[in-house]
């Protein structure tokens, strides 16, 4: 069974006819292209295939893709300002070496992005609890925490030096 | 997901919810927040043939507190629990429950509802709203029922609900006892607790409840003696008394790769003497 859906996805409008069975991470690769959201566990617990939904973060393989008719999606694709430049939570994670293999990456930034915004300046505490829906099998979370205070700062200085 | 074909519906409204859960039975299931199905479905451990979304049934998504209740839609997520002002201010227990339960994308999306009827041992809600005397409300083809939460849940994963009948809302009595406190337990953070305490007391004395120890969460009435024995109490006789009355609660403790019966039993009085004592300090603005 398949039903046709409207979703808006990092500010682009689409009209998709989904398989009633698609998550919405499938939903967003194999429908939309959109391969940068990453499907490590389909079980709710690595965090990789992190997307914000209507502005709150979700694990898209436990999204049911028939429910998002109507839905505004932001994926990692829409995370970086341009093409050639990075976000500054992505610069950071580079700066700090907070990735080795990459693969929970999109999902780790989507939370941090997410993070920031609600929390602009997180103590270690705040971090850990912010992203505990995140797993990283290759660096040990040390960098990570680095990279999002890192980020924290930059954000905070680009937001002084912009006024 | 294992199925060669699925059938999905959106009902409009709980009557229409009902009757398609009536046609389709064992076949279908309700999907709410999903937290709990989707992981089951993606891994193959739940088959289904049809699911009926409850994303679009009005009403199901609010929190009112009126005539004494606190009133909780059942599709309600755990993040509007955490954040709603009504709920920290009239059961901030709840709302602290909330907040620090699974993750911040599973809060985001999963349900009080979904949580209830999905009856996994160590979740938060069974164990805090057994504890304040929380009511559960169902509607079915046969009407609508109003079940005490620390009657819904008979075992691990399995309820008192008919098949065709579902959750849509819970009622907390109003006003919640300050001297009230919630303390969770698991090895790794956002991990269903290993054992999870509540503890509600007024002048009779209160309740404890103690959820992850045993298959579905137990109720002990705390008498005025029992609660004295709270750990920063002298006397260590009515703490051995608490702590007593909390492992015997838990006699059919689970045993599994978390943790062994006994340890279970042994945490559940730990942690019973640690929340009496907290919900004590709570009461005195502590």
């Amino acid at each position: 069974m398949r039903v046709p859906l409207s979703v808006t996805v990092n500010g682009i409008a689409h009209s998709v006819e989904v398989d009633t069975r698609s998550s919405l991470a499938t939903m967003l690769r194999d429908d939309l292209g959109l391969t940068g959201t990453h499907v490590g566990c389909r079980s709710g617990n690595c965090g990789a295939c992190t997307v914000s939904l209507d502005g709150d973060i979700v694990k898209s393989c436990c999204v049911l893709a028939p429910e998002m008719d109507g839905a505004a999606i932001e994926t990692i694709e829409a995370v970086a300002p341009s093409a050639g430049e990075l976000h500054p939570v992505q610069r950071a994670f580079v700066a700090e070496q907070a990735l080795q293999c990459g693969f929970c990456t999109p999902g780790m930034i989507m939370a941090v992005v997410d993070l920031l915004r609600r929390n602009p300046d997180p103590t270690d505490r705040e971090i850990r609890a912010g992203l505990a829906g995140n797993l990283c099998r290759c660096t040990g979370y040390a960098p990570i925490l680095r990279a999002v205070h890192a980020a924290a700062r930059e954000i905070a200085t680009d937001f002084k030096g912009s006024r | 997901m294992h199925t060669p074909e699925l059938a999905y519906f959106q009902p409009g409204s709980v009557d229409e919810a009902l009757a398609l859960l009536a046609e389709w039975g064992p076949d279908a299931r309700l999907l709410s927040g999903g937290m709990s199905l989707m992981p089951a479905l993606n891994l193959g451990t739940t088959r289904v043939r049809a699911l009926i979304s409850l994303c679009q049934v009005p009403g199901l998504r609010s929190v009112t507190a009126e005539d004494g209740l606190l009133r909780i839609g059942a599709r309600t997520t755990h993040a509007d629990l955490a954040r709603l002002p009504v709920v920290r201010e009239t059961c901030r227990m709840l709302a602290d429950a909330a907040d620090g339960l699974a993750d911040v994308q599973v809060r985001n999306r999963g349900t009080v509802g979904g949580s209830l009827a999905t009856a996994y041992p160590g979740a938060e809600y069974p164990t805090v709203l057994s504890a304040l005397g929380a009511d559960v409300h169902t509607r079915g083809p046969r009407g609508e029922r109003r079940i005490p939460v620390a009657k819904l849940i008979v075992g691990s994963g399995q309820t008192v609900l008919a098949p065709d009948e579902m959750i849509v809302a819970v009622t907390v009595p109003l006003p919640v006892p300050a001297r009230m406190a919630y303390l969770r337990y698991s090895r790794i953070q956002g991990n269903y607790s290993t054992v999870n305490v509540a503890a509600v007391l007024d002048d009779g004395g209160g309740r404890l409840a103690i959820g992850g120890a045993t298959p579905r969460p137990v109720v002990v009435p705390l008498t005025p003696a029992l609660v004295d024995g709270g750990a920063g109490h002298p006397s260590d006789s009515a703490g051995s008394a608490l702590m007593h009355a909390a492992s015997a609660a838990c006699a059919d403790a689970c045993d599994d790769h978390l943790a062994s019966a006994r340890y279970r039993r042994h945490l559940a009085g730990v942690l019973a003497r640690r929340i009496v004592d907290q919900a004590r300090a709570n009461g005195e603005g502590r």
